[in-house]
């Protein structure tokens, strides 16, 4: 009995010494994806980088995307652009701008540790590694450059161990592109989204404007757009077949934080006394007012004769906590530079090229919707496939549908990454037929939030359009411009006005 | 012989450990606001340096970042910082400084308008930091506004506690600011000026303006100075808003062709030349096409 008990008992100490090591680990040690591979190839990569690789930056033309794309991922995000891209680093306000340098870092980093593993010398030459979809390369880059997965994320922390992967990959990046002149690293264990910030971001602190937020547009009977709250911009149009559908555009940020202050002024209560000051003296010296010494200020005890106090109602305080911002977008930002922008060919011809994708990925992605066929379909080139209808007749007749898709793609630009209020933002809209047939009845609605305030006359549309402003709920104006004419296959209408922020 | 700890106890302590280390592990995502009666564990009224210092141990890492800040008043009121005890000879009309995060700063104000020599010795602690994009912290500073109210209800013996708070931009109000005009509003000595703050954005700065003066005795001056923590000299950042008429953005980034920018000026009239004239400007062929001007910096 006695043994049985003792053996319990060990048992049982065991078991609190067990859980007690998990509790510490679970405490001190997060428990994540920490992946083996990768801290090994970690210790290797710092050590030969410098020393393998002369060049990082010249790698990147020979590389083809080697990426394989997540099926979260638009296909805007996954694929870096296969052309080497011109490199803009400007100092504006000792800011640097890092688009293809990051990716080109991160392809160089990419080959290092391919390099480290096969232990060959000169990795610069080297084929395609091959990267499982698995490897965090994949990850990471669907981490920080796709808006879709970052607008899942919202502003949660992700866990920790996923924390320290991201935070030694940017340190390898970072060693990497110090040579190449990228200064992007980020090194903080907290939500970093890319290159914006080391520290993170507070959603407060910026102003969107765009996208669907309630995701609640939609179109009534009466043919009113309803449903679009403050932030949103869409655009509704009808297909040839009738068919009515509303399109949010992406989501634009800018940095701008406004500041207000409460103040409360206390005095003495009855019976205390206050010190205020009655009379002051310049202190003179031998030839001049001394400025520079503290005036000697005479002050003089006072106290209130009678209290007079109103008592205000207690029972009034309204608790009215602002709206907490949850699930923000990662902010998509443009560049500073509206001319760059205005002349990419997907705003001048509708076409989305390779070699735009990092700056588009930089700035706005246009949102663009993805429907599931019953049958697997491959999609080339941003076709819709075709369905196969098998009609059962006798004859094994094969009638193919085409389906029939006028489809818009809104794609929202800003000229400005930050604006202090008082500054002019010019915003770019961009709507475009990517769809098999014209649409008609195209209005778009953008509803902006209540610290943009529109600019009168400051509006310009590439094609025919009616443009309305009516009041809304913030304190600002909603625009619609509701075009005239059809959009036929490939037509696009172009469309900008300016905003002051508040 | 009886054994220290019975089975039931050490069983129970397994379990206790094992579901609070999977507690642990999932309490890592942020809780929601909390609803119903709180109390509130900082207020308004509290001596300065304690909220900054409740900061700076929680809620992620702000030590180290000295935050941009601007301090405006009314026309000819000027501020300066003190620095090792005293203050600096040249005072600003618009000091920019970056200041640490829950550091209490005293700074002294001068020039007050129809009250000439008085000088007022207000603190300023900062208890959290903005996040601003990298190379624009300089543009985005803390503006820490004294109104002419405020200077007037110190020097007769009122103490004044403003708390200026980061506007959630979904309650903003719909009024045009500029960086001077920080807007405040009064709220009455029952209700807490911090609380009222949180409830609207995201507090920053609290500043406290009263009639204290510093004190003859130098052992009471470290006191008097919180400490004397470092500060930065900062100047003030070139923004758009700001700019003279006829420069623009373009010329910041004259490497980026741009055609609409407005800053073009018109081509010349073409003007047949008989004889003999003074050569004009060099014709240098630009990138960006004909008519476009290299940018001349005007400040």
């Amino acid at each position: 009995m006695n043994h049985s008990k003792q053996a319990i008992q060990s048992a049982a100490s065991a078991a609190v010494l067990a859980s007690a090591s998990l509790f510490v680990g679970g405490c001190v040690m997060p428990q994540g994806d920490a992946n083996p591979a990768l801290t090994v190839a970690q210790h290797l990569a710092p050590e030969n980088a410098i020393e393998t690789l002369p060049a990082p930056v010249t790698t990147v033309a020979a590389r083809p995307t080697n990426v394989t794309p997540s099926p979260t991922v638009g296909p805007v995000m996954a694929t870096p652009p296969a052309a080497p891209v011109q490199t803009v680093a400007y100092q504006d306000e000792d800011s640097v701008i890092q688009t293809a340098d990051f990716l080109q870092a991160e392809g160089a980093t990419k080959d290092l540790r391919q390099a480290a593993r096969d232990q060959q010398p000169a990795a610069a030459t080297k084929a395609t590694p091959n990267v499982t979809p698995n490897s965090p390369q994949s990850v990471r880059q669907v981490g920080w450059n796709d808006p879709i997965a970052a607008r899942r994320a919202g502003f949660a922390p992700v866990p920790a161990a996923r924390h320290d992967n991201l935070a030694q990959r940017h340190d390898n990046s970072c060693r990497e592109s110090s040579a190449s002149g990228c200064s992007c690293c980020s090194k903080s264990p907290y939500f970093t989204s890319g290159p914006w910030n080391q520290f993170g971001i507070d959603p407060n602190e910026f102003l969107c404007d765009g996208g669907d937020l309630g995701d609640n547009a939609h179109v009534r009977q009466d043919d009113k757009i309803v449903g679009i709250d403050l932030e949103d911009t869409v655009v509704r149009y009808t297909t040839e077949a009738g068919e009515i559908h509303v399109q949010p555009s992406n989501r634009v940020c800018i940095y701008a934080p406004r500041f207000a202050a409460v103040r409360r002024v206390t005095e003495a209560a009855a019976g205390g006394r206050i010190v205020a000051a009655q009379g002051y003296d310049l202190p003179e010296g031998p030839l001049r007012i001394d400025i520079n010494q503290p005036s000697s200020a005479v002050s003089s005890q006072d106290g209130p004769e009678r209290q007079v106090l109103a008592r205000t109602p207690d029972a009034m305080r309204e608790l009215n906590r602002g709206v907490p911002v949850e699930a923000v977008d990662q902010p998509l930002l443009a560049e500073d530079v509206l001319a760059v922008l205005a002349n990419l060919t997907l705003i001048t011809r509708g076409q989305l090229t390779e070699a735009e994708k990092p700056w588009l990925s930089k700035g706005a992605l246009a949102a663009e919707t993805w429907s599931l066929q019953e049958n697997v379909a491959v999609t080339v080139n941003e076709l819709k496939p075709f369905e196969q209808i098998h009609n059962a007749a006798a004859e094994g007749l094969t009638v193919y549908e085409f389906p029939d898709a006028g489809r818009l793609r809104i794609c929202k630009l800003a000229d400005k990454q930050n604006a202090l209020p008082g500054e002019i933002v010019t915003f770019l809209l961009r709507v475009d037929n990517v769809g098999d047939s014209p649409v008609r009845n195209v209005v778009l609605t953008d509803n902006l939030t209540t610290r943009l305030e529109y600019v009168e006359d400051s509006q310009t549309c590439s094609v025919g359009a009616v443009f309305d402003t009516e009041a809304n709920v913030g304190g600002s104006l909603r625009l619609s411009w509701k075009l005239t004419d059809t959009l036929k296959v490939g037509e696009s209408a172009s469309i900008r006005f300016q905003c002051k922020v508040r | 012989m009886r054994k220290p700890y019975s089975l039931l106890w050490t069983s129970s302590i397994a379990l206790g450990l094992l579901a609070c280390g999977g507690e642990r592990v999932s309490a890592q995502l942020p809780g929601s606001p909390p609803t119903g009666a709180t109390h509130q564990l900082f207020r308004g009224d509290m001596p300065p340096g304690v909220v900054g210092g409740a900061r700076l141990q929680r809620r992620g890492a702000v030590q180290n970042y000295y935050q941009p800040v601007r301090f405006s008043g009314p026309d000819g009121v000027r501020f300066a910082l003190a620095d090792g005890g005293v203050f600096q000879p040249n005072s600003e009309p618009q000091l920019h400084a970056g200041l640490l995060i829950g550091a209490v700063y005293r700074f002294k104000i001068t020039g007050i308008p129809n009250e000439p020599g008085l000088e007022l010795f207000p603190t300023v602690e900062i208890i959290d930091r903005t996040y601003p994009p990298p190379g624009q912290a300089n543009r985005f500073p803390i503006p820490i506004n004294i109104d002419r109210f405020d200077l007037q209800d110190a020097s007769e013996g009122r103490m004044v506690t403003r708390v200026v708070y980061l506007e959630d931009p979904t309650t903003a109000l719909p009024l045009p600011e500029t960086l001077d005009t920080a807007r405040s509003f009064d709220v009455s000595q029952q209700q807490d000026p911090l609380e009222v703050a949180d409830q609207l954005g995201r507090p920053v700065a609290i500043i406290r303006i009263g009639s204290l003066t510093p004190p003859n005795e130098p052992s009471l001056l470290p006191r008097f100075f919180f400490g004397g923590p470092p500060w930065l000299l900062m100047t003030p950042a070139r923004s758009a808003a700001v700019a003279t008429p006829g420069e623009g953005a373009v010329t910041r980034t004259p490497h980026i062709p741009r055609t609409d920018d407005g800053t073009l000026e018109p081509q010349p009239m073409y003007r047949p030349s008989f004889g003999p004239q003074a050569p004009g400007p060099p014709q240098i062929a630009s990138p960006y096409g004909p008519g476009y001007s290299t940018p001349t910096y005007q400040r």
